[in-house]
């Protein structure tokens, strides 16, 4: 069983609701896997035991609430991969993975200030890019009317897809993007 | 002196400098021609870069331009020791609190320099629904002179200090750069 294996069944393992295989001269991901918040912390401290280390985490709003997007890489051999996590609803929050890596409490600040996502567990979340008493609301929040729905995205490869509920989001109808 | 446009608004937070250069004590006009003389073969700038413009500003003081050929030879790390502050590249709203403070501890006479179109309007990053730029850093600080570019040729900034001086002493004092011959007519706009 190779290292790729290994990772897939522990997403599946954890309840993993999509999970993606992609090219990685293409995309420069080798997996990636949309997860459920709750199982974040987990498999992150998983892949932090098995030498991998944060790259990034990015954060994109669509239609569905907010996808974050947490980047892993080893510093051997090439093979990053990827854990996505969705967060729907008004107020998003997200666990902190502050206590496995802690270079995270940065790009948590940073996600934080420009769109208002919260993590729990944080011990700093105060504005990193942004002036301490910047008013206006998240600059980055998009107007409702122009967000694009996840399946207009394109982000998941050749999927395997373990729940109904993203099911329906992947295969909705894509609307024409003006 | 300029003075801060009032009908610019600064994002909210902000707040312009309040400091302001008060009269001479003793005003007898030849001692403060000679005073402003001294000043102005003298200017000491400081050592303050905010973008890429800095890079023109840390050129225009190497050896090929060579800015200490007209006096404003060392850049200070202090902005108490320094008389001139060129803002060189983008005042982001975040350092805008900053920069105002560090104008307000410079002693006067002071003189500052908008050097490229980030200082003077906020250059390419002024668009609707900004949020970070401070669209003019004559919204903070009153402005001697302006030099556009992006960034300003080194010859450029040589120039905003020779504006500088003769803003002092009313005359220039080094001779005029040699005229470019005229451009070539602009070839007619063909369809595509």
């Amino acid at each position: 069983m190779t290292e790729i294996e290994k990772l897939i069944q522990r997403f599946k393992q954890a309840g993993a609701y999509v999970i993606s295989n992609h090219n990685f001269k293409k995309e420069g991901l080798t997996v990636s896997a949309v997860i459920d918040a709750s199982q974040l912390k987990t498999l992150a401290k998983d892949l932090y035991r098995q030498g991998y280390s944060l790259l990034d985490l990015s954060t994109l709003e669509v239609k569905e609430g907010f996808l974050l997007t947490y980047h892993f890489d080893k510093f051997e051999k090439p093979g990053r991969i990827a854990l996505r996590v969705l967060l729907e609803g008004p107020g998003p929050i997200a666990p902190s993975l502050y206590e496995i890596f802690q270079g995270a409490e940065w790009h948590e600040r940073e996600s934080h200030d420009f769109f208002g996502v919260k993590f729990a567990g944080n011990p700093n979340l105060i504005p990193l890019l942004l002036p301490d008493d910047f008013q206006a609301p998240p600059p980055l929040r998009k107007n409702p009317e122009s967000l694009t729905s996840l399946a207009a995205l394109k982000l998941f490869g050749s999927y395997e897809i373990l729940s109904s509920r993203w099911e329906t989001i992947i295969n909705s109808k894509v609307e024409n993007i003006s | 002196m300029a003075t801060p446009d009032p009908i610019l608004s600064l994002p909210p937070g902000l707040e312009a400098a309040k400091s302001e250069v008060l009269p001479p004590l003793i005003n007898i006009k030849p001692i403060n021609w000679f005073f402003d003389l001294n000043r102005a073969m003298s200017l000491w700038p400081v050592t303050f870069g905010l973008a890429c413009c800095a890079i023109e500003m840390m050129s225009v003081s190497m050896a090929r331009f060579d800015m200490a050929r007209f006096g404003a030879e060392v850049f200070r790390p202090s902005i108490r020791q320094a008389d001139l502050m060129m803002v060189t590249g983008t005042v982001t709203r975040k350092l805008a609190p900053t920069v105002v403070r560090l104008y307000e501890q410079m002693p006067a006479p002071k003189y500052v320099m908008a050097c490229g179109n980030c200082a003077i309007s906020g250059g390419p990053f002024k668009f609707e629904g900004q949020y970070g730029v401070v669209e003019g850093v004559d919204q903070l600080l009153p402005v001697d002179v302006y030099v556009p570019g992006c960034p300003p040729r080194p010859e450029a900034i040589l120039e905003g200090l020779f504006f500088i001086q003769e803003k002092l002493t009313s005359r220039r004092w080094w001779p005029k750069p040699q005229e470019l011959p005229p451009d070539p007519a602009p070839a007619a706009k063909g369809k595509k």
